[in-house]
């Protein structure tokens, strides 16, 4: 990184003692417009833990159900895959039941 | 701020860490009477008596700090270095030019990545406006 942009970037980082008190006290005490303002810090450090690797981005949420019901249908497709290359018919969502 | 790998330096990097802060405290080219009593206080932290601690500040003209940076080779304490120096720049709230130059130097040559810096220095702020909120809130400083 370029000094120069190291050293300004530094420099932004400061935010007058007393403002930043203030809006820290106001998020505590539950002040909604302060507590948004201080989330946007909040943000800001998570980007930086982020961008330092020592954190990933948040996920997706998947709902369990979700993923029950993909590997079901996944196991269909499969045992239906494996039907048709041993050259069985099948009915979907029914395993296989060979005579041997 | 944590102060428990302050047991794990060594007497030479205890000295040397004294030596760097004299260094930045200085950077704006004096060392008033509050700036030794603190010096002084640091020393304290340190175990480093106030004979050595005055030593040290009689002599800071001459302190090579990047040589004495060489000194100290744990990635730990060239960080817990790093962060006590923007302790020491920003208790004024004000960053320095100079100081900055200081440590952006010894973080360059202990192998501290521009962008630890930047999340240290954020983090040290970051404690610092916490630590004065915290002391208002408990009512010992008017704020």
């Amino acid at each position: 990184m370029d000094r120069n942009v190291l050293k300004r970037t530094l420099q932004e980082q400061i935010v007058p003692m007393s403002e930043a008190v203030s809006r820290k006290l106001a998020y505590l005490k539950g002040d909604e417009v302060f507590a948004i303002e201080d989330e946007e810090n909040t943000q800001t450090f998570t980007d930086l833990l982020i961008e330092e690797g020592k954190t990933t981005k948040p996920q997706p949420h998947i709902e369990p159900t979700e993923i029950t019901d993909k590997i079901a249908i996944h196991k269909q497709t499969v045992a239906e895959k494996i039907a048709a290359l041993r050259g069985i018919s099948t009915m979907p969502g029914q395993y296989l039941n060979r005579r041997y | 701020m944590d102060e428990e790998y302050i047991s794990s330096l060594s007497e030479n990097e205890k000295l040397v860490f004294l030596k760097i802060f004299c260094k930045l405290i200085r950077a704006d080219g004096n060392i008033d009477s509050e700036e030794v009593s603190l010096l002084k206080m640091i020393a304290t932290r340190y175990g480093v008596n106030n004979a050595k601690m005055v030593e040290i500040i009689k002599g800071a003209d001459t302190i090579d700090y990047l040589t004495e940076a060489h000194n100290i080779s744990s990635r730990q304490h060239a960080l817990e270095l790093i962060k006590e120096l923007c302790v020491l720049a920003n208790i004024d709230e004000d960053l320095h030019d100079k100081e900055l130059d200081i440590i952006i130097d010894v973080a360059r040559v202990l192998g501290i990545e521009d962008e630890k810096v930047i999340l240290i220095n954020r983090w040290v702020l970051d404690s610092l406006i916490l630590n004065k909120t915290g002391r208002i809130i408990m009512e010992k400083d008017n704020g």
